[in-house]
């Protein structure tokens, strides 16, 4: 008795890290910022591609889009995704305007079947914020999926 | 023709084979963005030198223009602006010029000028909002 022939079974894992800068969004300055809010690591042993995949929880809501909220006020941030990536198994190095305007279709990494050793993708988000915000907690969640291919 | 023995040999690679090689695995992990927007509410009163000259000599219903207050709020539960009298309570109740010497009064009334956002309304973001105040009295 043996296996299917052909390639072996793919080994894959992920780490995610949040940076506490995630916590702190300076919100009121009406500047553009880009903040890194966390990493992803990742080890893979070249047996099958995989995709970084994005979503944002409040995208759906209101204007299709990610953004920050606040719901006791429904006050809103608009902002978007970025990754920077290692240019290994093919991927784009910097992949910007994630979630932007659309809550679909959000890869951040694609790396197709190359052994991945210890690589670090590098996840922000880009928003400027408003000095006429209401008072409150402005929120967001954002979901990183390894979709294996 | 294969034994049942081989068959059953067949059947049992299978689905370890799809168990061995999997397709669609799937980790999943979370960011919590969060930023905090504290309240503020202030105000910034400006007095003008009518409040301290006024024309107490003239006749009649006068209302003076005494000063503006600037404000600036962003609580969606809004705020309430009051005025007080610093010489409204003895007797007789009521906002008044006092002087001491010979002990005469004249009441007045306070009137504000609301921005078009509202002081005391709530569910509006107050931006440099001024309200103007004016005193009413009227001289025999």
């Amino acid at each position: 008795m043996g296996l299917a022939s052909g390639a072996g079974a793919a080994n894959c894992t992920f780490a995610f890290n949040a940076n506490p800068l995630a916590m702190l969004l300076p919100v009121t300055s009406a500047t553009p910022q880009r903040i890194q809010v966390g990493t992803v690591v990742q080890d893979c042993n070249g047996n099958a591609s995989y995709s970084l995949v994005v979503a944002s929880g409040n995208c759906l809501l209101s204007q299709a889009g990610a953004k920050l909220m606040d719901s006791s006020t429904m006050g809103s941030v608009r902002y978007s995704v970025e990754f920077d990536n290692p240019a290994t198994g093919g991927s784009q190095p910097v992949v910007t305007g994630l979630l932007a305007t659309s809550c679909s279709n959000a890869d951040g990494r694609d790396v197709a079947k190359t052994k991945i050793s210890n690589e670090s993708s590098a996840v922000f988000i880009n928003f400027t914020g408003s000095t006429l915000l209401w008072s409150g907690t402005y929120g967001d969640t954002l979901s990183l999926t390894l979709n294996m291919n | 023709m294969m034994s049942p023995a081989r068959i059953v040999g067949l059947f049992a690679i299978l689905p370890m084979a799809l168990i061995a090689n999997p397709r669609n695995c799937l980790s999943q992990g979370h960011i919590y963005l969060r930023g905090v927007v504290p309240a503020h509410c202030s105000i910034a009163v400006s007095v003008f030198p009518a409040a301290s000259v006024r024309p107490l000599t003239a006749a009649g219903l006068r209302r003076i223009e005494v000063g503006t207050i600037l404000q600036n709020c962003n609580q969606r539960t809004g705020f309430t602006l009051t005025a007080a009298s610093a010489d409204g309570t003895p007797a007789p109740a009521g906002a008044e010029v006092f002087d001491a010497v010979p002990l005469g009064v004249l009441p007045y009334s306070v009137e504000s000028d609301k921005p078009a956002t509202g002081s005391g309304v709530a569910g509006k973001l107050i931006v440099n909002g001024t309200s103007t105040l004016y005193v009413n009295f009227f001289m025999n």
